[in-house]
């Protein structure tokens, strides 16, 4: 299950995500990231290392 | 005596906006074009959080939309930005009678630090309920953080 939990105290923000791989992260908060402001620190997880998995076919 | 502050807030999502101002307990009224506060700009208050730093304040008490908490007689003023984004601006003058500034500004924040949170919160709902995500609004009964929580 992907989760985003965004935590609001004095005016700041702070996203903190879970079950995503690779860029699906990124790809998912970008908007929030813009919509709620500047980004003043960023700790990537070690689920965004982890190897993404697709439906796609190799053919050889 | 009028010390008007505007928050550093750009409402660029008015129904989120309005969410935030339900959560607090407040209403927003569309097209309310004035907003009520001390009714005359003394120039009596040197701060960084002073309106007047930024603004006109011949703009001071008039607004697009407004905002009322029950009980409060201060209102908070929605005043349109060039770039159509929105900035609340209110007066946190007054704990007496009908000058009740610092009433409002418990509700809201200093500076509208608390509907800040709101407002984030209510963006961050709609915009990931678009995405597919289940959402629901929580508050942190320990540190009085309000927290947006998405999955799916």
């Amino acid at each position: 299950m992907e989760e985003v939990i965004v935590r609001f105290k004095d005016g700041q923000a702070q996203i903190t995500t879970k079950g995503f791989a690779g860029k699906a992260c990124a790809l998912a908060t970008a908007d929030l990231e813009k919509a709620l402001g500047k980004k003043t620190a960023d700790r990537p997880t070690e689920e965004m290392h982890k190897p993404v998995t697709t439906n796609a076919q190799v053919k050889s | 005596m009028s010390h008007v502050a505007d928050c550093n807030i750009e409402v660029r999502d008015l129904n989120a906006f309005e969410q935030a101002v339900k959560a607090l307990g407040g209403e927003l009224i569309r097209g309310q074009q004035t907003f009520r506060w001390y009714g005359r700009f003394l120039n009596d208050w040197q701060s960084d959080r002073a309106a007047v730093n930024r603004r006109d304040p011949a703009t001071f008490g008039k607004c697009e939309h407004a905002v009322k908490f029950p009980g409060i007689n201060y209102e908070v003023g929605l005043q349109r930005n060039a770039d159509g984004s929105f900035t609340p601006v209110y007066d946190n003058y007054g704990g007496y009678g009908s000058h009740d500034g610092q009433k409002l500004e418990r509700i809201i924040g200093v500076g509208g630090a608390k509907l800040k949170d709101e407002y984030g919160c209510a963006v961050t709902m709609r915009m990931m309920a678009r995405k597919g995500f289940r959402v629901a609004r929580q508050v942190d009964a320990k540190t009085g953080e309000v927290l947006a929580v998405c999955r799916r």
